[in-house]
């Protein structure tokens, strides 16, 4: 199929699963244990940069587990909006100067670093939901959300969650789960999306490498199949789309085969909030100059 | 297979294999020359993205030589006294970054002038008209003209008129001018530094392009980025009987034979796993570069992003910007 009958075809895509009809309350429960007060511990790092104050913030995951981030606040009393920012698998936290671009908008941002190990979709999924491994990274960016709120210098009420790949599936989470204090939400090329359909597509590696494992060397016969995909639908970030009441802004790369196009277009169809959705026919998994331009743009209104 | 630091230090006296032509200084004094008569026409315009409270984005279009139109981003952080300024320059072929991610140093109370170079993937023109192949890259486009025709003279020319611009910006404290650049902008960042060395005060350089193309071709690295060699080898020069010709011009835009002209400090950053420009050839660089210097070895990264590069600029323009 050319780029053209692809895009077309996707045009009205709206994923391979029902929602679970607990899913909402599944993570509300979560979203309500990420809200516990804790007290974070700041440490102030010294760099040469009268503009922007940075901090390395230590904390704790619901599961007691020592978590990280990264706070820079631009200079000045504030509060200032807040972008919360999530990284993809298999990369690391963003560095100080990549983040403080955000300080010369007026804005702060916290970053979260991902626990590791973190990654497998399908550990855990015969205990699902609860059981589910993601599940627990997906809640350390609820915990992060709600401590975040509480940092000096930051507008509790104007939180804008951000991602790119695996971020960009927890930036959808804390954006619909914390709908009161987030203003917009911006995802470039989000996963897990639509796990079931990402299988049927080829998907086996990064995320997904799971899945081989299940299916093929434990499940050849796809006797468990439906039982682990219904399973997964708990991960699937085109669930939250529909509870989100923020501003989205969506990026895919249509050659994208880590995050097959076909879910991502799920998680925009799913959304009923104000929307965009910008394709990039050329690009794939991958860093995109000039979505970081729309994003910019994203941020100033 | 990484570059180990044992082998590097073999290289500690290693100062290129391309040539340095006999006339080097006198060529670029008189390629200046030729940049600094021409009138100095820009514009700056309001850019795509909206002005921020704290930050305009705005749009520099200037003339180059040959009438080119040419092209930088410009980002203005709001302050109410003279603010540094970085010059910066992208990797080969193609584009000044996201107005995002060029908003680093504007977070860091600096201004920022980022040029597409022409041709490539960004904005601005190249009028073209060089002598030769033009299907294989910039590397060798005019190489069978006269040197002064070549793509990378006129890019050093029209980056001395942008350099002249800097000069004439409002608000740009000019004890602070800074340079960053990685791959084919560690290239055109040494040579700005060396061509305006009364303007430039630091540059941040990551292992740099356009160096040691004689190296680049005995170690056969001339591929990807640097496959100009290899194309300008097969086709013009089969059985190398003209190589001391060609790579004699190509020594006017060797990034190594311009370290010496280097007065103002410099980090320099090399990935040890660096396929794209071999690492022996960014060790010509710094090892002719005759200024204050300080390297950093990153034995795990290749041609890559390297964040803990990019950290360390926040300290080394910081500690002069903010003084």
């Amino acid at each position: 199929m050319g780029i053209s009958d692809r895009m077309d075809a996707l045009g009205s895509y709206s994923g391979s699963s029902p929602c679970p009809l607990d899913f909402e309350r599944f993570w509300q429960a979560h979203a309500l244990g990420a809200a516990a007060p804790q007290k974070p511990y700041l440490q102030q790092i010294a760099l040469p940069n009268p503009a922007a104050g940075y901090y390395e913030v230590r904390f704790s995951g619901t599961d007691g587990a020592p978590l990280y981030a990264r706070y820079i606040r631009p200079a000045g009393s504030g509060p200032f909006p807040t972008v919360l920012l999530f990284h993809d698998y298999g990369r690391g936290i963003r560095g100080w100067h990549h983040m403080t671009r955000f300080a010369a908008l007026g804005w702060a941002v916290v970053a979260l670093e991902n626990r590791v190990p973190c990654c497998d979709i399908t550990a855990g999924w015969r205990a699902a939901p609860e059981g589910l491994s993601l599940v627990q990274l997906y809640t350390d960016a609820l915990t992060l959300a709600h401590l975040a709120r509480a940092l000096p210098g930051v507008d509790a009420a104007h939180l804008a969650p951000w991602g790119e790949g695996l971020g960009g599936a927890l930036a959808l989470a804390a954006a619909a789960l914390l709908p009161e204090y987030v203003t917009k939400c911006a995802a470039l090329n989000p996963l897990p999306a639509d796990p079931r359909r990402a299988w049927a597509l080829g998907c086996d590696g990064g995320l997904w490498s799971g899945l081989r494992t299940c299916l093929r060397d434990h499940d050849p016969t796809h006797a468990e199949a439906e039982a682990l995909f219904l399973s997964l639908r708990y991960l699937d970030c085109a669930r939250f789309a529909p509870m989100l009441r923020c501003r989205l802004l969506l990026g895919t790369g249509l050659m994208d085969r880590l995050s097959p196009p076909d879910g991502q277009y799920a998680v925009f169809h799913a959304a009923s909030c104000e929307k965009r959705h910008i394709v990039y026919p050329n690009y794939e998994h991958e860093r995109i100059n000039f979505f970081k331009n729309e994003l910019l743009t994203f941020l100033y209104n | 297979m990484p570059m180990t630091c044992e082998a590097l230090r073999a290289l500690e006296s290693y100062l290129g294999t391309t040539p340095m032509p006999a006339d080097f200084d006198s060529f670029w004094v008189a390629r200046i020359a030729e940049a600094d008569r021409l009138p100095l026409r820009y514009t700056l315009t309001q850019s795509e993205i909206p002005a921020f409270d704290t930050c305009d984005f705005l749009d520099l279009w200037f003339e180059g030589m040959g009438g080119a139109k040419l092209y930088a981003k410009y980002l203005k952080p709001r302050a109410d006294r003279p603010v540094p300024l970085v010059l910066q320059f992208h990797g080969y072929p193609g584009a000044s970054r996201s107005w995002l991610e060029q908003a680093s140093y504007a977070g860091m109370g600096c201004a920022l002038l980022a040029m597409d170079c022409p041709g490539q993937g960004g904005r601005g023109e190249d009028p073209g008209g060089y002598a030769g192949a033009t299907v294989s890259g910039h590397i060798v486009a005019g190489l069978d003209g006269d040197p002064k025709d070549m793509y990378y003279v006129r890019l050093h020319q029209n980056i001395r008129i942008l350099c002249r611009i800097v000069r004439a910006l409002e608000g740009i404290d000019l004890s602070r001018v800074f340079i960053n650049g990685a791959s084919q902008g560690g290239g055109l960042g040494v040579a700005c530094a060396a061509l305006n060395a009364d303007l430039v005060s630091k540059a941040a350089i990551l292992y740099p392009f356009l160096s040691d193309y004689r190296k680049v071709w005995d170690l056969g690295a001339d591929v990807i980025a640097y496959e100009g060699l290899r194309y300008y080898s097969r086709w013009f020069d089969p059985a190398g009987d003209r190589l001391d010709d060609w790579f004699g011009k190509l020594g006017y835009i060797d990034t190594k034979n311009f370290a010496h002209l280097v007065r103002c400090e410099v980090l320099f950053g090399t990935g040890l796993a660096d396929t794209i420009c071999p690492p022996a050839t960014q060790c010509a660089v710094y090892n002719l570069l005759r200024c204050k210097k300080r390297r950093l070895l990153y034995p795990d990264f290749g041609h890559e992003e390297i964040q803990a590069f990019d950290d360390q600029i926040i300290s080394f323009f910081g500690e002069e910007a903010h003084r």
